[in-house]
Parts: structure tokens; C-alpha cells; sequence
């Protein structure tokens, strides 16, 4: 009678376990999402003093510039421009539905919400010109941030 | 227990998997020029002008070197740091020469940086 009493007592101390990682697992997921819309294939410059950011700007909104290459690693030129193409956490843009986004965020929160550019370190000023003055100058974002490899 | 142990190495296994080289960022702040910007009024800012071209940094015209630049940024920064910065950069100039100029002005302290396009 008094071992069936103690056997009741017992609490499953692994299967708990079991379920506390799966959990644990389950928040590791889902809160890694955020960091893989980063668009790792641009080669961003080198900036040889700048320290990097410590925190990440939650609230900023990234345009990612990239020249795009071909499968033998040439870059693509069309009309004698090399194709350039925009993304916003990985989703494609053209420079018109950059615009669209930002004046979208305007109309939500204002102008101050920070613009950071990541641009491939080969890309011509003549293109990142393009993107700052039609999408972002005209539209009143004046602040923004070239995004570069710090030196630590 | 054994199972406990089978969940811990899967987790190992995942971070094995998932974990990456995070490369630093840094983040360079530049103004753009607005149509609609207002004149500030009361006394002048200092200007400081550096002309950015492919592979070239001038300084208010002169075609210097890296380590010149970064000399007389370094002794100008001692008679204030709240200069204004004009970045004129070529049309031809790449994202790294771009780069390399905001960084040895946010070296030296300037951070009011305004970038203009040099129509060449």
C-alpha cells in the first residue's frame, strides 16, 4: 500500500525536460526569423575606423543595392548599365515601390525613422544617387546611412 | 536521462548549424540635400569641402593622398568639431570612395556630413 502512495508521488522530471527544450527550441525559431532577412550576398565597403553599431536599429528600414552577376560571375549589363536591383527584407523593389514604402511609413510614423543603405562597394555614385534623390530626398528623407564593414 | 541528453545534443547540433560569422556594421549617418530646406539663421557654419572621385579624395579642389587627408582632417578637428562637412562625390566614384571619405570624417569627429553629387 505505502509503495503504490510513492509511486504516485513521482514527478516525470525528463519528460518535463523534454518539453522545456522543445520550447526552448520553438522561441530560438521563431525569433531568429528577423535575422535572416538580411541580404548577406552584397559586398559592403570597408570603413577602416568606424566602430560598429552595438545595437541594431530595430525600428530602421534597410534598402539593400546590389549589382546582380551572372552564373559565371560577370556582371550583368544591360543597355550599358550594370543591372541594379533593390530589396527591403529580401522582398524585390524597384525604385518607384522603394518610394511607396517609405512614403507608406511616412504616413504612419514621419520622417524620422532611420534609412539605412546597403550597397555593394563596386556600385557607381551615379546609382546610389538615383535611389537617394528620386526615392528618398524628394519624400523629405534626408538622414540616412550608408551601411560598411566596421574595422571590429 | 539518456533522452534529456539526445535533446541537448540536438540543440548543440543546431546552434552548430545556424550559428554564422556575424560581420559588424557600421553605420555611416550622411544629410541629403532637401528642395525644401530651410536657411539656418544666426552665425555662419564652418565649411569644410572634400571632393570625392574613383579612386581620389581632393580637399577643396587639391588631389591629396589617404594619409594627407587624414593629417590636416586631424589639425583641423582641433579648431572645432562642429564644422559642416560638404562630401561631393562624383558620379564615378564607387560606394568604397564614398565610404573611405565619411569614414575619415567620422575619424576625426566631423558628423555633420552632407553628401552633394558632382555632376561630371
Amino acid at each position: 500500500m505505502r509503495r503504490r502512495s510513492d509511486e504516485t508521488l513521482e514527478t516525470p522530471v525528463t519528460q518535463m525536460i523534454d518539453i522545456v527544450f522543445l520550447l526552448i527550441i520553438f522561441f530560438i525559431v521563431t525569433a531568429s526569423v528577423d535575422g535572416d532577412l538580411v541580404d548577406n550576398t552584397i559586398s559592403l565597403a570597408q570603413a577602416k575606423n568606424a566602430k560598429a553599431e552595438s545595437v541594431a536599429k530595430k525600428m530602421a528600414i534597410t534598402i539593400n543595392m546590389r549589382m546582380e552577376k551572372d552564373a559565371n560571375g560577370k556582371l550583368i549589363i544591360i543597355n550599358g548599365r550594370p543591372k541594379i536591383t533593390y530589396n527591403i527584407a529580401l522582398q524585390p523593389k524597384t525604385l518607384q515601390g522603394i518610394r511607396q514604402t517609405l512614403l507608406a511609413v511616412k504616413e504612419e510614423t514621419g520622417d524620422f525613422v532611420p534609412v539605412l543603405i546597403r550597397v555593394d562597394r563596386n556600385v557607381e555614385y551615379r546609382y546610389i544617387d538615383e535611389l537617394l534623390q528620386n526615392a528618398l530626398a524628394k519624400i523629405g528623407f534626408t538622414k540616412v546611412s550608408i551601411v560598411a564593414v566596421a574595422s571590429d | 536521462m539518456s533522452s534529456m541528453i539526445d535533446i541537448v545534443f540536438l540543440l548543440l547540433i543546431y546552434f552548430i548549424v545556424t550559428m554564422e560569422d556575424e560581420i559588424p556594421e557600421a553605420h555611416l549617418a550622411i544629410n541629403l540635400p532637401s528642395a525644401g530646406a530651410r536657411k539656418q539663421e544666426g552665425v555662419a557654419p564652418r565649411l569644410l569641402e572634400v571632393q570625392v572621385y574613383k579612386n581620389e579624395l581632393r580637399l577643396r579642389g587639391k588631389v591629396l593622398t589617404y594619409s594627407e587627408i587624414d593629417n590636416f582632417l586631424e589639425r583641423f578637428s582641433h579648431t572645432g568639431k562642429d564644422s559642416t562637412v560638404m562630401v561631393q562625390v562624383s558620379q564615378r566614384a564607387r560606394a568604397q570612395d564614398l565610404v573611405t571619405a565619411l569614414d575619415l570624417c567620422r575619424k576625426h569627429g566631423y558628423n555633420n556630413l552632407n553628401v552633394l553629387t558632382i555632376n561630371d
